[in-house]
């Protein structure tokens, strides 16, 4: 048979493997000029290299040991606060809808590889973990809320005692003519020289709030501060934030309890509106800024919960020099060397 | 129709090898770190601590590898990151213990000590193997120099020297807050007043200069104001060779490089070849001359 009769009779499979042939040029050649470099790993004695060079070289093992002395210890209860959290809750379908919002959110903020980066750093494989990250706050947030609220008498209402704390928002109308005079005695007050305008807009905004509106809805409409689109809300607020805010703020927002509204506080900034959101351990309770500033506060006692409702749940470190390390810190010992 | 499966089996087969990608693993990947619902491994472990930056481990590592091929001795490095410890430990006092915890112990702190003395000893080698260049570039000149904004001090100043006295002594004495030490000056430096500047790239020889008038531009600290003042040099060259001061020179040199030109210039020449895609990604972001 010539070669013209054996092409008419197998025509279909030397198109089949002319297709083949196309299809792993392609990859090999064409696809791997626009893909970055790949590397193929290498095995040295049984054991995987990092790298060489030369004689020298370094092993996948070494660098092991190498990031395990130094951060293995955070490494492995990061991984069982993730087991313990997820192990805790049920996943709702409202916690994924708010995680893929947040997640979108996020992703028009930050690029792609920013957040892979910020991801890989707290243990999730990238930024494909994004919603499980989000899912994980959510749930961490509940643990810490049943944590402090088994704990309200010794922890949380002594906390809102010493610290005067409570959850607070404002209206500011932006005065751009605020003049500090001294007084004789050498005290200093502010006058404020509104135009007709930015008079106008206070007036408008005390005439609303006296009428009845939402606060949060003549925030959104007439606060020229950036919580604006928050409804005013600055979110928690104590002694110890307090310093980030001018003086006649605070001096305002300090004595506030719940529900209160204050009159119109001139700062150099021009007017504005307080009102305390909460201060109730009730309402502090369901704030979810409240609940992360106990978590700081008592970062050590939330720690240990977690450690503990991981020996419930029957996880164990098996590694027993480390499980040790771990009790140690966790009991305030320091620590081994 | 047989013969067509066959084909397509085997195509199938051939790209699916090409697709799969091996991943560096530790020895004995499986062991269990954490039992629970989930396990957790040891593989796991390994890949959780390399999503935090560790270039610096790499780095580290390569450092040492590199500096004892050029012909550092080990031992060296050793010794002086002994002695970099004994000095830790007596600033420090009871708080080294914790100072070194952070490193994952005494030994690992000295090892991070003794790369970052390796690192150091790879840019001095760098410089000396071009040192022609690198004065031809810098025109380094040794000198000792002050500044006055008064005239009548800087002459009191250049007279007592002239005198013998003590250069760096005489110019503290009379107000000149800065060091007057022996140092290497070099066209490269941007802080340096050009009118000196331009003396230092003319003079010949070492010596004492006369009191060299010039304008220094200034910022006022509260106001921000750009201000124009008049200052008074003491130039005292004391060698213009740079072979007499080739270690000083070499220093000077060594802290203006960038680490990663020196790195990348070794990793070419040592031929450093990667087998691991973390870590070459790792670094290949910010060194070139990897394989």
């Amino acid at each position: 048979m010539n070669t013209k009769e054996l092409l008419k009779k197998y025509w279909f499979v030397c198109l089949v493997a002319v297709l083949a042939v196309i299809f792993i040029v392609y990859y090999a050649v064409v696809d791997a000029q626009n893909k970055p470099k790949t590397l193929a790993t290498k095995q040295e004695d049984g054991q995987y290299l990092i790298y060489t060079a030369g004689e020298d070289k370094l092993t996948a093992d070494q660098l092991y040991e190498e990031l395990y002395d130094q951060m293995a210890l955070t490494m492995l209860y990061r991984q069982l606060d993730r087991a313990v959290i997820d192990a805790s809750y049920e996943t709702t379908s409202e916690m994924k809808n708010i995680a893929t919002n947040s997640a979108s959110y996020l992703l028009t903020m930050y690029s792609k590889e920013q957040l892979d980066s910020d991801l890989r750093s707290l243990g999730y494989s990238g930024v494909d973990e994004l919603d499980e990250y989000y899912i994980y706050m959510q749930k961490a947030t509940l643990f810490a809320r049943d944590y402090f609220n088994a704990h309200l008498e010794d922890i949380v209402e002594p906390y809102i005692a010493e610290n005067n704390s409570k959850v607070i928002s404002h209206i500011l109308v932006l005065v751009d003519n605020v003049e500090t005079v001294t007084n004789a005695d050498g005290t200093t007050t502010l006058v404020a020289h509104p135009t007709e305008e930015e008079q106008a807009k206070l007036d408008e905004v005390q005439a609303k709030l006296a009428n009845g509106e939402d606060f949060a809805e003549v925030a959104k409409t007439y606060s020229d501060d950036s919580s604006a689109s928050n409804g005013g809300s600055l979110g928690y607020y104590d002694t110890s934030v307090a310093s980030g805010y001018v003086a006649e703020f605070t001096a305002a927002a300090d004595p506030l309890k719940e529900g209160d509204v204050t009159e119109p506080v001139l700062s150099t900034y021009g007017y504005h509106i307080i009102r305390c959101d909460a201060s109730t351990t009730e309402s502090l309770m369901n704030n979810d800024d409240f609940i992360n500033k106990l978590v700081q506060a008592y970062n050590s006692d939330y720690t240990k919960a977690i450690y503990e409702k991981s020996q419930e749940l029957g996880y164990k470190i098996e590694d027993e020099a480390m499980r040790t390390e771990i009790e140690s810190v966790l009991n305030g010992d320091g620590g081994a060397e | 129709m047989k013969k067509i499966f066959v084909t397509l089996l085997a195509v199938s087969l051939l790209t699916l090898c090409a697709c799969s990608k091996d991943t560096v693993k530790v020895s004995e990947p499986d062991t269990v770190l954490i039992s629970g619902k989930d396990n957790f491994t040891k593989q796991e472990l390994f890949e959780t601590m390399r999503g935090q930056d560790y270039s610096s481990i790499l780095i580290g590592h390569l450092s040492e590898q590199l500096a004892v091929k050029e012909g550092v001795a080990l031992e060296e490095m050793q010794a002086s990151a002994d002695e970099e410890i004994e000095f830790y430990k007596s600033v420090y006092g009871d708080y080294f213990a914790q100072l070194v915890q952070s490193y994952g112990g005494e030994e690992n702190f000295k090892a991070n000590i003794v790369r970052g003395i390796a690192g150091d000893k790879l840019t001095r080698l760098y410089v000396e193997k071009d040192f022609d260049s690198y004065v031809t570039e810098y025109v380094p000149v040794y000198a000792q120099m002050a500044y006055f904004e008064n005239l009548n001090t800087a002459n009191a100043v250049l007279e007592a020297v002239k005198n013998g006295a003590d250069f760096a002594e005489e110019a503290a004495n009379n107000g000149y807050s800065l060091s007057a030490d022996p140092q290497v000056y070099t066209d490269k430096d941007e802080s340096m007043n050009l009118t000196v500047k331009q003396f230092l790239n003319s003079v010949e020889g070492s010596g004492l200069s006369e009191v060299i008038p010039a304008v220094a531009t200034t910022t006022d600290s509260t106001t921000g104001e750009s201000k124009e003042t008049a200052r008074y040099y003491i130039v005292n060259v004391l060698d213009t060779d740079p072979n007499n001061f080739k270690e000083e020179f070499i220093t000077t040199v060594s802290a203006s490089l960038d680490n990663t030109e020196v790195m990348s210039y070794y990793f070419d020449k040592y031929d450093v070849t990667f087998y691991d895609q973390t870590s070459y990604d790792l670094l290949s972001a910010t060194y070139t001359g990897l394989n």
